[in-house]
């Protein structure tokens, strides 16, 4: 189960992710991503609501950043929920997005 | 490519490795200061290390670790390589390539190369200790040292790990995370880079496959194994590359290389060098791509380091002079590793196209149409331009033959407690490969000879006024079309007196007979013919001076002494370009066509057949021995009245071949024969004919061994 919400703020766009960012939903996220970053020159995707995430959904936000910097537009990540992180930490990616993650108390705040 | 043809690939480089790291330890010898070639010794050696743990050859690996501590050693500055501890690396080397061998042969190795093995390993800690003031004892006296203890103590032990996954990963059901999970449990993943460059532009992009891949140094304990072991359930859809601990930025670069991101990443090679940790490369990173979203030319991410401050400027250059270096000796060395059966073949087909090509040529001028003759013509000097170039793909540059010899000096020298400098000339020379190898044995004979009997004791030399070290050039240079290659020393030269002394007491020539310095120094070329008052371990081993001529002549080459007593003594070696084209002379005998090498060749005479029935020939006063082709080959006497005869001499000896009719000269491209004409005596290969037709290249020292002068001939002409 996969939700993407969009809402607009003027030029900014803000694109709610929820459920399960993985392998089997990755054509629907690919295109909802995409659609996303091509519509909003700023976009914001808020990640609180990701309960599980996978290397495949990982490899597309990855290529919406491709894309997003193809395109002149802006993109940030926020709000990573806690399986977002974990990911995050074990690929080592948050240097990639460049989006202040916010950890939790437990980890020893080594983020990278 | 299979792990066989990479394996194979390896045990070629390490050979050529080890023959680079001898050549720098004689260079060493010479100038012992010299920090460059200690690094490039060590260089060869951690190479070699590197690669023998890809294939976990532990026994290598092992071994090599050792020669390496102590060349790290020497090239901080730590250690000062003597002579002695250079004979011993020098040694150390020979054991590596016996190592390789066993490994290539995955044959155990003999008990005694085991304590060879562990005697050098000692030795070479005592040279540690020594290093260290023994102020460290490493080694515990005593202890038993296991050549095959696989878990090297290494300074540090971090390893690289580089893996790029299958397309297809994703659809297998399988994922990169659990990989990750478990490399963090067997050791501490320090740096990890996630490669996401082959993800396409969004078109192009199928989300249900894995384009990632990571670049990690894991830190721990390890065995390669255990690491390979992690990616046991991706194996089969990964790329994986694994650098042991202690890989140099070299084995980085090569990595880099290898890796299918072409924008080659400095940012990746600084992480590995530790020059830059992570977070700051990330900055870096961050810095770079907001300067490209900014439509900049982005400014190469080692000035962005330098300008940020992140490294010393030194770091940055040193590592962008690496890739330079490595682009360039990339540049240089545009080199293909081809097999030679590949070249050979290409050589071959390149002969029948002559061959195709004369015919048409024959052809074409029987119907006189102007066009066409003039088309092929062109056709014709296009593929001879072909013959020339491809002949010289088979060409090899001497110098590497040469080098070999530096060891056999060394060796030598000190055994024999002289002291000699090699000289080599003309290293760029070319000729072809298979001369190369060939001639090689005979240049040993000669190298060892001049150093064994040629050049004398220091003292004896400072008596005689000349220099207490002695000189022996190894040169080569082009003449006419043919090779020279010169072995020369300063020695004492050839003693006229004791080699007539000895033909004489040989029965070789006649006491009364006072021959010329020339015909005096051929005598030394005589099966058995040695001056030496005692038989020396060096040389004189059974193989006397009549094999290396023979050797040399079945290249169709020739050997000339030039010697001077106080002097020394000129080896003259001239050996044709190539081997594969000759030029030839056509005969005819019944319906086949024969060609010998027009070198052989010295005159044609015409007799009634009659006169030749006697297998002898009186020409012009000296008794020739015929050879008749017709029932050398077994077939029918002709029946006719007058026949050729074509005198040929090589070796030294001449005799008459007879045979039905000459047809002249021509360039023929020999063709080796099957395996199954292998025994056939006096047939050296085949050629041929612009007509289609088949000849057959005459083997003529053979054919000379058959027409031995027959034992009654002298009497009868005497008669």
């Amino acid at each position: 189960m996969l939700t993407m919400t969009v809402t607009r703020q003027g030029t900014a766009g803000r694109l709610e992710v929820g459920g399960q960012l993985r392998i089997d939903h990755a054509q629907q996220a690919k295109a909802a991503l995409l659609e996303a970053v091509a519509g909003h020159p700023a976009l914001e995707i808020d990640l609180s609501g990701v309960e599980a995430i996978d290397a495949a959904g990982l490899q597309l936000l990855i290529l919406a950043k491709n894309e997003a910097r193809t395109a002149g537009h802006s993109l940030h990540l926020s709000n990573h929920s806690a399986p977002v992180v974990e990911l995050f930490e074990l690929y080592r990616l948050a240097g990639h997005f460049g989006d202040p993650l916010v950890l939790p108390v437990s980890t020893d705040g080594e983020v990278a | 490519m299979s792990v066989q043809d990479i394996m194979r690939t390896f045990f070629a480089e390490s050979a050529m490795l080890l023959s680079q790291m001898e050549e720098g330890l004689l260079q060493l010898r010479e100038s012992p200061d010299d920090a460059e070639t200690v690094a490039a010794i060590f260089r060869t050696v951690h190479t070699i290390k590197g690669s023998a743990g890809l294939f976990a050859f532990d026994a290598v690996v092992g071994f090599t670790h050792h020669l390496e501590n102590v060349l790290s050693k020497a090239r901080d500055g730590g250690l000062q390589l003597d002579d002695d501890s250079i004979e011993l690396l020098l040694v150390c080397g020979d054991h590596m390539q016996r190592l390789l061998d066993c490994a290539a042969d995955r044959q155990v190795l003999a008990a005694g190369d085991v304590d060879t093995g562990a005697s050098l390993i000692r030795q070479l800690q005592a040279l540690l200790d020594a290093a260290a003031g023994a102020a460290l004892p490493t080694v515990v006296p005593g202890e038993p040292v296991d050549l095959c203890a696989d878990p090297v103590p290494c300074e540090d032990d971090t390893w690289h790990v580089s893996v790029r996954f299958s397309r297809d990963l994703f659809r297998k059901g399988l994922n990169p995370t659990p990989v990750l999970r478990q490399l963090g449990r067997i050791g501490v993943i320090t740096h990890l880079a996630t490669v996401a460059d082959a993800i396409p532009v969004a078109a192009m992009m199928d989300p249900e496959s894995c384009y990632l891949g990571f670049e990690i140094c894991l830190t721990g304990a390890l065995q390669k194994s255990q690491i390979e072991d992690a990616f046991e359930f991706v194996a089969d859809d990964c790329e994986l590359r694994i650098l042991p601990p202690g890989s140099q930025v070299d084995d980085f670069i090569r990595l880099i290389e290898l890796l299918p991101e072409d924008n080659s990443r400095l940012g990746e090679l600084l992480l590995g060098c530790g020059a830059v940790t992570r977070r700051e490369l990330d900055r870096l990173l961050t810095i770079q791509e907001a300067e490209r979203a900014l439509d900049e030319e982005p400014r190469p991410i080692g000035r962005i380091a330098v300008d940020q401050q992140a490294v010393q400027p030194e770091v940055v250059a040193a590592a962008l002079g690496k890739q330079q270096e490595v682009r360039r000796r990339q540049g240089q060395e545009a080199m293909l590793r081809v097999q030679a059966a590949k070249l050979d073949s290409l050589i071959d087909k390149v002969g029948e196209l002559v061959i195709a090509s004369a015919g048409v040529g024959q052809m074409a001028a029987r119907l006189r149409e102007t066009g066409l003759v003039e088309a092929v013509s062109g056709v014709a000097r296009l593929v001879e331009d072909i013959r020339d170039t491809a002949m010289r793909l088979r060409m090899v540059e001497i110098g590497e033959t040469f080098g070999r010899f530096r060891r056999v000096v060394h060796d030598m020298s000190r055994q024999l407690g002289k002291d000699i400098e090699l000289v080599i000339e003309g290293a760029d020379t070319e000729l072809d490969k298979s001369l190369v190898e060939q001639i090689s044995d005979p240049l040993t004979h000669l190298v060892r000879n001049a150093i064994d009997h040629g050049i004398e004791a220091p003292a004896r030399r400072r008596e005689a006024g000349k220099p207490a070290r002695a000189r022996l050039k190894l040169a080569a240079s082009h003449e006419s079309s043919s090779i020279l290659i010169e072995v020369s020393d300063d020695g004492r030269g050839l003693d006229r007196a004791r080699i007539l002394a000895k033909a004489v007491q040989s029965g070789l020539i006649d006491s009364a007979e006072s021959p010329t310095d020339e015909q005096v120094w051929e005598l030394i070329f005589a099966p058995g013919f040695s001056t030496a008052e005692k038989v020396s371990d060096l040389s004189g081993r059974g193989v006397g001076m009549d094999v290396v001529r023979r050797n040399i002549e079945a290249l169709r080459g020739s050997i000339q002494i030039d010697s001077e007593a106080g002097v020394g003594t000129t080896f003259r070696i001239r050996l044709p370009l190539t081997l594969a084209i000759i030029d030839g002379f056509l005969v005819k005998v019944g319906d086949s066509h024969y060609v010998a090498p027009l070198d052989t060749v010295i005159e044609c005479v015409e007799f009634d057949t009659a006169a030749l029935a006697r297998g002898y020939l009186n020409l012009r006063g000296e008794v020739l021995p015929l050879l008749p082709l017709r029932r050398h080959f077994g077939m029918a006497d002709s029946g006719l009245r007058r026949q050729s005869v074509v005198v040929v001499a090589a070796g030294g000896g001449r005799a008459g071949l007879v045979v039905d009719q000459l047809h002249g000269e021509l360039q023929a491209v020999i063709k080796p024969l099957g395996p199954l004409f292998s025994r056939l005596a006096g047939i050296a290969g085949s050629t041929i004919l612009g007509s289609g037709e088949v000849a057959l290249v005459l083997d003529v020292p053979a054919l000379l061994g058959s027409a031995r002068q027959p034992a009654d001939a002298r009497h009868a002409l005497l008669e």
